[in-house]
């Protein structure tokens, strides 16, 4: 999603970005509950030397360039990049075995993060280079596929009676139900599955 | 661009996953023995209720200061069928 405040706070006002976004682990005993829902959902990896095998690792390093160095000030690069607040402060957690700190952590608001208990990512993202990049992103994917149903022997089943037209999806079936499941629903119709068990 | 000449440049990128373990998926599906991918279409349709919650936060109650534009998009995970 990308959001567009007023004008008053389009300037690259850091102090502000500090309250909306953070990218710290927060003190255990002060904000348990916040503690356990960055431990569960805001925790990058963990990659790097001590996961190897991770999938985001390509030539010994993390492609997203984590874990990241420690960061006293949120500051914005010569490039126009946001480089958050990340103070060497203390704060761990223990995740699969390996002990974290806040290099690794994934920018998070966290009213949010209480509220809806999910992962929910939160970049500052106010930059024209950038701009190209996301909205291609919000605007990429599908918005229509030909599909028809074809009545079969069982009428109970409508997979094995769907049928991609254009022959453009092997899983014309799977993409028929998900495009159900996320297009229709999100509309707000109901709809009857039938588990394929 | 005809978007950013009218409203501004995009402040806020915000990435937003369906949680397959909220406690009402959870409930629901303990005592049929099933996961969160065997029902996209309630995971979907809770996914969209939160949805509506986080816009209706940042676009009516502004708490994240005054929003002008949002705009979104859907996407469907095929690997863990999670919608984000």
């Amino acid at each position: 999603m990308l959001t567009c405040l007023s004008s008053y706070i389009h300037r690259a006002n850091t102090q502000l970005l500090n309250q909306i976004i953070l990218v710290e682990i927060p003190s255990e005993q002060d904000e348990p509950k916040l503690y356990n829902l960055v431990k569960a959902h805001m925790i990058r990896g963990p990659c790097g030397s001590s996961n190897k095998s991770s999938p985001c690792m390509k030539g010994g390093k993390c492609s997203r360039y984590y874990p990241k160095k420690f960061q006293n000030s949120t500051i914005v690069d010569q490039d126009g990049y946001p480089v958050y607040m990340q103070r060497d402060n203390g704060h761990t957690i223990l995740k699969n075995g390996v002990i974290v700190d806040n290099r690794t952590i994934v920018s998070y608001n966290a009213m949010l993060l209480l509220k809806f208990q999910a992962h929910i990512n939160m970049e500052w993202c106010n930059q024209s280079t950038s701009i190209k990049y996301l909205f291609k992103y919000i605007n990429k994917g599908y918005d229509r596929i030909t599909v028809a149903t074809i009545p079969t022997e069982h009428q109970v089943s409508c997979f094995g009676g769907v049928v991609d037209i254009h022959h453009q999806h092997k899983l014309a079936g799977e993409f028929f139900f998900l495009f159900i499941a996320r297009n229709q629903l999100l509309k707000g119709y109901s709809f009857t599955y039938l588990v394929n068990k | 661009m005809a978007i950013c000449c009218h409203v501004g440049f995009p402040y806020l990128f915000v990435t937003f996953t369906c949680n397959p373990c909220w406690p009402k998926i959870e409930r629901l599906l303990k005592s049929m023995d099933l996961k969160a991918p065997d029902w996209p279409n309630i995971v979907s349709r809770l996914f969209r209720i939160k949805f509506k919650e986080l816009l209706a936060d940042l676009t009516k109650k502004h708490i994240l200061g005054k929003v002008v534009a949002c705009m979104s998009h859907f996407l469907f995970q095929y690997k863990l069928k999670i919608i984000h």
